[in-house]
Order: C-alpha cells, then structure tokens, then sequence
C-alpha cells in the first residue's frame, strides 16, 4: 500500500507526516476558526442575557448530547479504523469500518432532527429568543459539516474497498478521515458549550 | 498489522466516552448559577478540551505530524478553552 511505503519511509517518519495534504488541514484550520467565532458568540449572547440563557439551557435535554456524542466519537473510531485497516491491505473489513461510521453520521442527523422537531415544536424555534437562534446557529453550523463530512465519507468509502490502491487514494482517504475527525473534535467542545455552560 | 493498530484507538474510543458521562455528569447541574455549578461547568469544559486532544493526537494521526500542524490544531484547542472559560466565567 502507498500509505504504509510513506509511513515507512524513514525521511516522512523523521520530518513528521501530514495527514492527507497541506491543503485539508488549511480548510480544517479554516473552520475550527469559524466555529470558535460562533462559540465566542454563544457567549457573548450569554452575557447579555445569563438569565434567559439558564432558562434556554433547562430546556435542552442533555440526554441528546450524550447521545450525538456517543454516535460521533464511534464514528469517529471506525473511520480511524477504517485508515488503518486499508494501510494494513484489508479493504473488506476496511470498507464495513466506512459503512458502518456513514451509518453512524445517518443517525446523528436523525438524532438532530428528532431534538430540533421537539424544540420547534414546543414553540421554541430559530426565532423565538437570542439563546434559541445561537443555539440552532451553533448546532446547524455544525450539522452542516456532519452533511459535508459525509460526502468525504462516501469517497472514502469507495476508495478504502478497492483491493488495489489507486492513484492519490491516501490523500482522499485521509483528508475525507481528518474533515470527519474535526466534525467530531468541534462536537466535544460544542456539547459543555451550548448543554451546560449556560447554567 | 502495520503501520498504526487499532488496539490503542478503541482504548482511546472507551477513555472518551468515560470523560464525557464524567463531564456531564459533572457539569450538568442546572439550576441556579451557584459556585459549584460554575466549578462543574469548568471542568466539563476542560474535559471537553482533552477530549479534542485526543482526537487530535490519536484519531487525526497529529501525534506524528510535522510539528507545526499539531502545534497549530493543540493551539486552537487552547485558544478555544481559555475563550470559552474565560467569556463562561465573566458571563
């Protein structure tokens, strides 16, 4: 496998190897920062407001966090996977690793669904206070990576399952795996922001 | 196998999830904004920023990246968590 001759490669190895290529990690970089503008934001929203965002946070069920949290940092741990059993030459198991974090990041959409419905539904919407339209600002934002993550995840997913490795097939394999590794990174600091920090 | 084994990803994979039950296990108490509650806060918070360590350094591979990179990502990570704990505790 290409992956496992540059990972071998003694001058790769001692100057340190960039996952992917230099270019995903200008974009990764590029959005954690975005992200960390709407984490300041939530916050400054807070401030001015601590009280009507206490009332917002009780309304949230944690229960959901843990849940998403739980689904993303599995999915996070096949696609890792998934890697790792490509370099290793096993695209079988390889690529059931991809499918199974592809339906990992279905059910994180469903979970989000669901969550948004019942809030919506309970009159609190996009629109109805500042703690509520920073709430689906974050959690939407975000939700729009997991969407972008899962198209790297189909093209990792076909590029892992070939038995032979083709041509630039670890700089997709590991940038579609790093793109999905920030979606998950982002959400771990996302669920004490928006589910308990506003207490 | 070669190269990275997947052995020490699952145990990273079971260590997160353990911190994140502790953090919210620990900073879930809403209510009224009491010291404890805000001590609570802060350490789910800090657990959210390890836990993004080790994402970064395990499932990113930045263990064995250039420096550069991992020094630019574990930045970031320690940017966000003296923002958001800072802006949590001035708010």
């Amino acid at each position: 496998m290409a992956a496992t001759a540059t990972r071998r490669d003694p001058e790769a190895r001692g100057a340190g190897r960039v996952p992917g290529e230099p270019g995903t990690w200008v974009l990764v970089l590029g959005e954690m920062t975005l992200f960390l503008a709407l984490f300041v934001a939530f916050l400054v929203g807070r401030a001015d407001d601590p009280e009507l965002f206490a009332a917002g946070t009780d309304r949230l069920e944690v229960g959901f966090g843990l849940a998403d949290t739980a689904i993303l940092l599995t999915s996070s741990l096949l696609v890792a996977a998934a890697v790792r059993l490509h370099r290793a030459g096993r695209p079988v198991p390889a690529a059931r690793s991809a499918a199974a974090a592809g339906l990992c990041a279905l059910l994180f959409v469903v979970s989000k669904a669901v969550e948004w419905a019942g809030h919506a539904g309970d009159g609190d919407g996009p629109t109805a206070d500042p703690f509520w339209t920073l709430y689906y600002t974050v959690t939407g934002m975000h939700l729009l990576h997991v969407l972008v993550g899962s198209l790297g995840l189909v093209l990792l997913h076909r590029r892992v399952r070939r038995p032979t490795g083709g041509p630039g097939d670890r700089v997709v394999i590991e940038g579609a795996a790093s793109y999905w590794h920030m979606v998950d990174l982002l959400w771990v600091l996302i669920l004490p922001l928006v589910y308990l920090a506003s207490a | 196998m070669s190269g990275r084994g997947l052995r020490r990803a699952a145990i990273v994979w079971v260590a997160l999830l353990a911190l994140t039950v502790i953090g919210v296990a620990v900073g879930g108490e809403h209510g009224a904004a009491s010291p404890a509650t805000r001590v609570g806060v802060v350490v789910a918070l800090t657990l959210g920023a390890a836990k993004a360590v080790a994402i970064a350094l395990e499932f990113m591979e930045l263990d064995v990246a250039p420096a550069l990179l991992r020094r630019l990502v574990l930045g970031w990570i320690a940017v966000a968590w003296t923002a958001i704990v800072a802006l949590y505790l001035a708010g």
